[in-house]
C-alpha cells in the first residue's frame, strides 16, 4: 500500500517536474503508433498516401490525443484530490463541534509556536545585518588572576594583537561616550569612539558621504546614524563636510550610516544599540597600556575557523605576556566569541526554554486532535469496513483520511497564523529591551515556512494515526458486531497513552510556570542596595568651565538649587548609576595597604565618583563610619567609602574604617592610583543586575576624582517625573546649551532589569494555563468517547446492582490512575530538565517543592475535571436502554 | 458496438495479460479477440494506457517493433495483475446480477 502511494507520489513528481520528458515520450509513442497504423494499411494493400490519409482519419489529430492524455492524467489526479477534499469537508461539516474543537486546538498550538518561533528566529537565528556576519567575532581579554573573563582591552593590546595575529582580516575597537548637540534644544546623545577601520571590519558603507579614512584618525571627522540625522538635521545631505553645532568642536560631518545600521553587542559589552554618532580614537590610545576600556570586533580571514583563530590568539596572548610585564603578572589570555552568539549569549537559554515550552504545547495540541480523530475513526470503523467491502482500495480510504487531516491542518494553520500574529503583537508589547531585534522581524518568510511545516507534520500525524486504527479492523468482525459494542484495543491503549502523555507534558509546563513566577516574585523582593521608589534620575554634562574649581562650584551650586525645590528631599550625583548599563562600567584594580603588588592584581572593584549627597539620596544604608560631606574636597584628605562586600573580602573580621587603599582616581595626569583612607562602609548596590552581586565597590568624592557625565539622583516626596519640567527650565536659565538626558524615575531601571524575567514568566504562565486547559479537554475527549462505547458495560453493572456512585467512582478512579502515571513521568521529566533551567531561576531551587506541589495538585485536578462529565454520564447508564440498544 | 463505460481498463489489462504489447497491438488484439465487436480508437486508447500506467498497473518500456520501428511496449505489473483479477470478479458479479435481473420472471 505504501509502496503504491510512493509510486503515485513519484508520478505526481513526474507530472509536475519532468513534464517535458513526459511530453516528448508521448509524442514519440504517438508518432511511431501512427507509422505502425500506416504500415497496417499498406499491408492491407493501400498505397502509401492513401494509407496515410486513412491513418490520419483514425488518429483524429495528434494534438487532440495529447490533450486527452493530459486531461486524463491531470484530471484524475485533481479530480480525486478535490473529491477527497470535498468529502472531508462534508464529513467535518456533519460534526461541526468536532471540527471546531480540532481547528481551535490546532490553531492554538501552531499559533503559539509560530509566535515564539518568530522571536526565536529574530533574536537567535537571523544573521546580523553585516556582510559575512559569520566571520565577525568579539575578542575579550581575560585576566585569569583577577577572575574577569570578559574584560575590554587597552589600546596597547589592540595594537599588539593587530601586529602579531595571523588569522584576522581586520580588528577594530569601540567605546561609548556621550556628546552634546547645542542649539535651541540641546540634546545629549550616545556617541562611540571607534578605530577608523571599524566600519570596514563590519563591512558597512556610508549611505551618504564616506566612512572614516586613515587620515581622519583622531581628527574632527564625525559620522551620524541615519535616524538621528533625519530627526535632528532633517536628513539634510548638504551638511556633509560641514561643522555641526556641538559642544565638542572642531567637528566635521563626513558621513551618514545606512538606515538599517545597528550595533549588536551583548549587554555586558556596554555598547548600546542606539549609538547616534561616531568619532575616532586617535593614535594616542596605542600608548595606553593599562587602561582597559576598548571593545574589540574582529573579522576572520576567509576560510579561517573560530578554533584556528582562537589558537592564533592564544599564541598572541603568550607573546604579549612575554613582552609586557604588566600583562604577564595577570595571566593574560584572549577569548574569541562569534559576534552573533556573543550578542545573544544571555538570552539564549531563556528563549530555548520558551521554544521548548511552545513545542510541548504543540505536542499536547496534536495529542488532543489525534485522540479526537482516532476516536472518530473508531466510530467510523463500520463505515470504513463497508467501503472496503464495496471495493474501495485501502489506499483510497487512506487518502481520504489524509485529506481529512490536511483540511484540518490547513484550517488550523491559517487560524494559527492569525493567532501567531496576535501573539506576536502581544510579545512585542511586553518584550524586554534585549529582544530589540524582534521589532523589525515580524512574521517573515522563514517564520511562515515554519508554520507551514508544523501544519504539514500535523496533517501526516492526523491522517496516519486514524489510518493505523482503521486498517487493523477485521471486516467481518466489525460488521457483525454492528460497530457498537466493539472497543478498539488499539484505541483503548492509545487513549490511555495519550492521556498520560498530556499530563506529563502539562506537569513539566506547570512546574516551569511556577518556577519562573516564583523567580519573578523573588527578583521583585530583592533589596538592590538602594531605594528605587520616589527617585528621579537624569544625566547631565555641565559644560566645560575655565578650571576645575569653577566647575566644582557650578556643580555644588546646581545641586543646591535643585535641592531647594519643593518636593525634593536629597540630591546627589554619580558617575555610573546602578542598572544603567549604557555607560561603560568603571572597574579597576585597587591595592589595600600591606598587600603585595602581585596579590593586589586580583583585587578589582567597581569605582564610582559621587557628589556628597549621592549615597544618602539613593537611600544606601550606612553600615559603619560616615557618608561624604562637602568638606571632602580636592586637595583635602583623600577619602573612600567602600561597600560591605569589599570590606568583608579585603579585611575579614576587621573594621574597614581607617584602612588605607591605593585606588584609581581621575586626576590631571589621567587615571592613576592614589592612596586614600576608608571613612565609611555602605551596603552593596546591585550595579549590574538585580540578581547578581558582581564585585565590591569603591566610592570616591567627585571633587577628588571628577568624571563626566554625571547622573543626578533626587529623592522626592512628590511623584518623581512631576519635577522634570521645572528642572529642565532651571537648567535652560542656567545655560541654554546644556541638555539633560535619560530623565527617568529610578523604578524604570529596576523595571527594565526585571523585564526579561517578567517576559519569561508571562509566557510560561500562558503555557502552563494552556497546558492545563488542553489536558482537561483532552482527557474529556478520550473519556467521553470511551464511556459512550462502554455504556452497555455500565448498564450491566447497574443491572447487577452497582449504584450510580459506584460507577462514578470507578470511572474517576480510572482517570486518577492515568493522572498519577502522568504526574510521575512528568515529575521525572521535570527533574531531568531542572539543571537546564538553572540559569532561568533566581532565588528558588530548580527543584522547588512548592512549584512541584502546585503541579502535583493542578494536573490531577484538571484530569478529574476532564473526566467528571463522562463519569457522570456513565453513572446514569440505564440497563433498559442498554438492552434496547443491543 | 460502443465500449461500456469503465470496461476499457478491463479490456486493456486483459489484452496485456499474456504478453507485453504496444498500443497499436493492444487495439488490434481487442478488435481481433472480440471479433470486431469493439473498436478502440487511438483517442481513447492512449489516454487509457497512460492512466493505467500512472496507476502503476502497467509499465511502458521502449523496444523494437515489427517493421524495425521503436514502439512503447506495455507490460502488466504485479499490482496490475491483482487489479485485473479484481476487475474480472467485479465484472462477473455485475453480469450475473444483470442476468438475474433480465432473466427473472416478472
Amino acid at each position: 500500500m505504501f509502496r503504491q502511494m510512493f509510486r503515485r507520489l513519484g508520478h505526481l513528481y513526474e507530472l509536475l517536474v519532468r513534464r517535458r520528458r513526459l511530453e516528448e515520450d508521448l509524442d514519440k509513442e504517438l508518432r511511431s503508433s501512427f507509422e505502425m497504423i500506416v504500415d497496417q494499411f499498406v499491408a492491407r494493400g493501400m498505397s502509401l498516401p492513401e494509407a496515410r490519409r486513412a491513418a490520419r482519419i483514425e488518429f483524429e489529430g495528434l494534438e487532440h490525443i495529447k490533450e486527452k492524455v493530459r486531461d486524463g492524467l491531470w484530471g484524475s489526479t485533481l479530480q480525486i484530490f478535490l473529491q477527497d477534499v470535498r468529502y472531508a469537508c462534508r464529513g467535518l461539516r456533519r460534526r461541526p463541534s468536532f471540527a471546531l474543537i480540532a481547528v481551535v486546538t490546532l490553531a492554538l498550538g501552531i499559533g503559539v509556536n509560530t509566535a515564539v518561533f518568530s522571536v526565536f528566529y529574530a533574536v537567535l537565528m537571523r544573521p546580523l545585518p553585516y556582510s559575512h556576519p559569520e566571520q565577525l567575532a568579539l575578542i575579550w581579554a581575560g585576566f585569569r588572576g583577577a577572575g574577569t573573563p570578559r574584560a575590554p582591552v587597552s589600546g596597547t593590546m589592540l595594537r599588539e594583537i593587530e601586529l602579531r595575529n595571523r588569522s584576522l582580516g581586520g580588528i577594530a575597537g569601540i567605546w561609548t561616550i556621550t556628546r552634546t548637540f547645542t542649539g535651541d534644544t540641546p540634546e545629549q546623545v550616545k556617541f562611540a569612539k571607534v578605530t577608523v577601520n571599524f566600519f570596514d571590519v563590519l563591512g558597512v558603507r556610508a549611505a551618504h558621504g564616506h566612512t572614516f579614512t586613515k587620515d581622519e584618525n583622531g581628527g574632527p571627522a564625525i559620522m551620524l546614524a541615519d535616524g538621528f540625522f533625519r530627526r535632528r538635521f532633517a536628513g539634510d545631505n548638504r551638511l556633509i563636510g560641514k561643522t555641526l553645532p556641538m559642544q565638542s568642536t572642531p567637528n566635521t560631518l563626513v558621513g551618514v550610516l545606512p538606515a538599517d545600521f545597528q550595533l549588536h553587542f551583548a549587554p555586558d559589552a556596554n555598547v548600546p544599540a542606539d549609538v547616534q554618532g561616531f568619532d575616532s580614537f586617535g593614535y594616542y590610545i596605542y600608548e595606553e597600556r593599562t587602561l582597559y576600556y576598548i571593545r574589540l570586533v574582529a573579522r576572520l580571514k576567509p576560510g579561517v575557523s573560530m578554533s584556528e583563530a582562537q589558537r592564533d590568539l592564544d599564541r598572541v596572548a603568550k607573546e604579549i605576556g612575554g613582552a609586557y610585564t604588566e600583562y604577564a603578572s595577570e595571566d593574560l589570555h584572549f577569548t574569541l566569541a562569534g559576534m552573533q552568539a556573543d550578542a545573544v549569549r544571555e538570552v539564549q537559554p531563556a528563549l530555548a526554554a520558551l521554544f521548548a515550552g511552545a513545542a510541548f504545547i504543540l505536542l499536547i495540541c496534536c495529542v488532543n486532535v489525534t485522540s479526537l480523530l482516532v476516536a472518530r475513526a473508531s466510530e467510523r470503523r463500520k463505515e470504513m469496513a463497508l467501503r472496503l467491502a464495496l471495493g474501495a482500495s485501502r489506499s483510497r480510504v487512506l487518502r481520504q483520511l489524509l485529506a481529512e487531516g490536511s483540511v484540518l491542518s490547513v484550517l488550523g494553520g491559517v487560524a494559527g497564523i492569525a493567532v501567531a500574529w496576535a501573539g506576536f503583537r502581544g510579545l512585542l508589547a511586553i518584550r524586554p529591551e534585549r529582544f530589540a531585534r524582534i521589532a523589525d522581524a515580524g512574521l517573515s518568510w522563514p517564520v511562515l515556512a515554519f508554520a507551514a511545516a508544523t501544519s504539514l507534520a500535523a496533517a501526516m500525524l492526523f491522517g496516519l494515526a486514524p489510518a493505523i486504527e482503521c486498517f487493523q479492523l477485521d471486516l467481518v468482525e466489525t460488521l457483525r458486531a454492528g460497530g457498537r459494542s466493539w472497543l478498539g484495543r488499539f484505541y483503548r491503549r492509545a487513549g490511555a497513552g495519550l492521556v498520560v502523555a498530556e499530563i506529563m507534558l502539562g506537569f513539566v509546563l506547570v512546574t516551569g510556570a511556577a518556577l519562573t513566577a516564583r523567580t519573578l516574585l523573588r527578583i521583585g523582593q530583592v533589596r538592590p542596595g538602594f531605594e528605587a521608589h520616589h527617585r528621579l534620575t537624569f544625566q547631565l554634562a555641565l559644560g566645560r568651565a575655565p578650571n576645575l574649581a569653577v566647575q566644582f562650584r557650578n556643580i555644588a551650586d546646581w545641586e543646591a538649587q535643585v535641592a531647594a525645590l519643593p518636593g525634593v528631599e536629597r540630591v546627589g550625583a554619580v558617575s555610573h548609576l546602578p542598572l544603567d548599563n549604557e555607560i561603560p562600567n568603571w572597574y579597576s584594580p585597587y591595592r589595600p595597604e600591606g598587600v603585595s603588588e602581585n596579590r593586589a592584581a586580583t583585587m578589582i572593584a567597581d569605582h564610582r565618583s559621587v557628589t556628597p549627597g549621592y549615597l544618602a539620596a539613593m537611600g544606601a544604608r550606612l553600615v559603619e563610619g560616615r557618608y561624604f560631606t562637602p568638606q571632602d574636597r580636592a586637595g583635602g584628605r583623600q577619602v573612600l567609602i567602600v561597600d560591605e562586600m569589599l570590606a568583608r573580602s579585603t579585611w575579614p573580621g576587621q573594621s574597614a574604617i581607617g584602612k588605607k587603599v591605593d585606588a584609581e582616581h581621575v586626576t590631571e595626569r589621567g587615571f592613576v592610583p592614589v592612596s586614600s583612607t576608608v571613612v565609611g562602609v555602605v551596603e552593596h548596590m546591585r550595579n549590574h543586575s538585580l540578581t547578581r552581586e558582581v564585585r565590591g565597590q569603591l566610592y570616591m568624592p567627585f571633587e577628588q576624582s571628577p568624571r563626566s557625565p554625571l547622573t543626578w539622583v533626587l529623592s522626592t516626596s512628590v511623584p518623581p517625573l512631576s519635577l522634570a519640567p521645572t528642572i529642565r527650565q532651571m537648567l535652560r536659565q542656567r545655560d541654554p546649551n546644556l541638555a539633560m538626558a535619560k530623565v527617568r524615575p529610578m523604578t524604570e531601571y529596576v523595571a527594565r532589569d526585571i523585564a526579561p524575567a517578567g517576559f519569561t514568566a508571562v509566557l510560561a504562565a500562558i503555557f502552563g494555563a494552556l497546558a492545563l486547559l488542553l489536558a482537561a479537554t483532552g482527557i474529556y475527549g478520550v473519556f467521553n468517547y470511551q464511556i459512550s462505547r462502554r455504556l452497555p458495560e455500565m448498564g450491566i453493572r447497574a443491572a447487577l446492582g452497582a449504584g450510580g456512585r459506584d460507577v462514578l467512582r470507578l470511572v474517576l478512579r480510572e482517570g486518577l490512575a492515568l493522572a498519577a502515571a502522568g504526574v510521575l513521568l512528568g515529575a521525572a521529566a521535570s527533574l531531568v530538565m531542572a539543571p537546564w533551567l538553572g540559569s532561568l531561576v533566581y532565588g528558588v531551587s530548580a527543584h522547588d517543592p512548592l512549584s512541584y506541589s502546585l503541579a502535583l495538585l493542578l494536573l490531577p485536578a484538571a484530569a478529574l475535571l476532564g473526566c467528571w462529565r463522562p463519569a457522570w454520564r456513565a453513572s446514569r447508564a440505564n440497563p433498559a436502554d442498554t438492552i434496547r440498544a443491543e | 458496438m460502443d465500449i461500456l463505460q469503465g470496461t476499457l481498463d478491463l479490456l486493456i489489462l486483459r489484452a496485456l495479460e499474456l504478453t507485453p504489447m504496444h498500443g497499436v497491438g493492444v487495439a488490434a488484439r481487442i478488435h481481433q479477440v472480440t471479433n470486431g465487436a469493439f473498436v478502440v480508437k487511438p483517442g481513447s486508447l492512449f489516454p487509457a494506457l497512460r492512466r493505467l500506467e500512472r496507476k502503476a498497473w502497467i509499465e511502458g518500456v521502449w523496444g523494437p517493433s515489427e517493421n524495425n520501428r521503436r514502439a512503447r511496449y506495455y507490460k502488466l505489473t504485479r499490482s496490475g495483475r491483482a487489479q485485473l483479477a479484481e476487475e474480472k470478479r467485479n465484472w462477473y458479479r455485475m453480469t450475473s446480477a444483470m442476468n438475474w435481473m433480465l432473466e427473472s420472471e416478472g
